[in-house]
């Protein structure tokens, strides 16, 4: 069962990831960006509807990996120039919204049923890694330049001594 | 009462079937805020003390309890997982899966044991405990919830604010700053979803 809902968070979010693939639009970039949230999005619902301390830990951690991401998303949808910068940010922050959205409804209908929301973890696990892998990773290697896997490796450091710092 | 300087503004006392009225009125309020609470505990579990043990279940405490109340717990039975628990408790802040059968006296003496070395630190009030308004946790699964999303418009000023000063992010710093992100978010997959999820699902 748990092994099933985390492959199946991969697979699904490689079938939207093709789907997409084969019908670029201007509008890609956003759409990816969106497709990434999603999980993260689906993740902390259900975390916050746990009701313990993993939900802010999540949110900070979650919160490091999208600045870089909507940085880097704001510059290739500007190199399409078919958006100006006000436009950007408004969609971006409609995008943020949607986080809000699944973490009252975690809150509201998740939290009586425990496994529920635990497949909901691992389905978005696999989401996550499907992109974390597709998207973002690729994007790291510079030749010659040693400090990128270092950041990854600070990163994950970072999420450990938040688990330290939750009491669990 | 004598003395008290409502006696002396000559008001009729209120009929007795008015203080009743009263009474149940205030009382349903009270109930419906209390059980709203502890809706909120149903289907988690709860690290308990165990007082006794009838044939109905058990009464326990849970939490660090400033009133020191003892609250009626209901055997739960999670088909789904095959685990039983306990649920529905008053000021409890943890929540833990505590085992096939948590009213066996082995778990009974470990909950005691480790009640035994908290006791102290429940003596102390949790200061949300008993004055929790009902918009508090709303307000904070909102902003929780919001945090991680409002990072992407932020990301988008500050490559704003980077186009204004060329070259003011180097590619090496950008790159790492990506791969940090990414390291955050398998840090968040193996050390919080994968456990968590495994732990609540069955078979897992």
């Amino acid at each position: 069962m748990t092994a099933l809902c985390f492959a199946g968070g991969g697979v699904v979010f490689m079938g939207i990831d093709r789907l997409l693939a084969a019908h670029r639009t201007p509008a890609s970039q956003a759409v990816d960006m969106l497709l990434d949230y999603i999980p993260e999005s689906l993740a902390l619902g259900a975390a916050v509807a746990t009701g313990n301390g993993i939900g802010v830990l999540l949110a900070v951690l979650m919160a490091v990996q999208n600045l870089p991401e909507g940085f880097n998303a704001y510059r290739e949808m500007r190199r399409g120039r078919r958006l100006g910068n006000g436009r950007i940010v408004a969609l971006f922050t409609l995008i943020a919204l949607l986080g809000p959205l699944a973490g009252f409804a975690g809150y509201l209908w998740l939290a009586p049923y425990p496994a529920l929301v635990g497949a909901i973890m691992l389905f978005a696990s696999g989401g996550i890694l499907y992109s974390v892998f597709q998207d973002i990773a690729p994007q790291v290697p510079l030749q010659r330049h040693w400090a990128p896997p270092l950041g990854a490796v600070a990163g994950f450091l970072l999420g450990m001594l938040g688990q330290l710092a939750v009491p669990a | 009462m004598e003395g008290a300087p409502a006696e002396d503004l000559g008001l009729k006392p209120v009929p007795d079937e008015v203080k009743q009225e009263r009474w149940e009125r205030f009382m349903a309020h009270q109930q419906a805020i209390s059980a709203a609470r502890l809706q909120r505990k149903i289907g988690t579990e709860i690290e308990v003390l165990i007082d006794e043990v009838d044939d109905e279940g058990a009464v326990a405490r849970s939490g660090p309890m400033p009133r020191r109340s003892t609250v009626t717990l209901h055997r739960l039975h999670d088909s789904a997982a095959g685990r039983q628990g306990v649920g529905a408790g008053d000021g409890c802040r943890r929540v833990r899966p505590l085992g096939r059968d948590p009213l066996k006296s082995s778990t009974r003496a470990r909950a005691r044991h480790r009640w035994a070395r908290r006791a102290e630190s429940a003596l102390i009030p949790d200061s949300n405990d008993g004055m929790e308004s009902p918009m508090s946790p709303w307000l904070r699964s909102f902003s929780v919830t919001l945090l991680p999303g409002l990072a992407m418009p932020a990301g988008a000023l500050l490559a704003i604010h980077e186009r204004i000063h060329p070259r003011w992010l180097e590619t090496e710093l950008r790159h790492a700053i990506l791969a940090f992100g990414a390291g955050a978010l398998l840090a968040a997959v193996a050390l919080v979803l994968v456990p968590e999820g495994m732990a609540a699902l069955p078979g897992g």
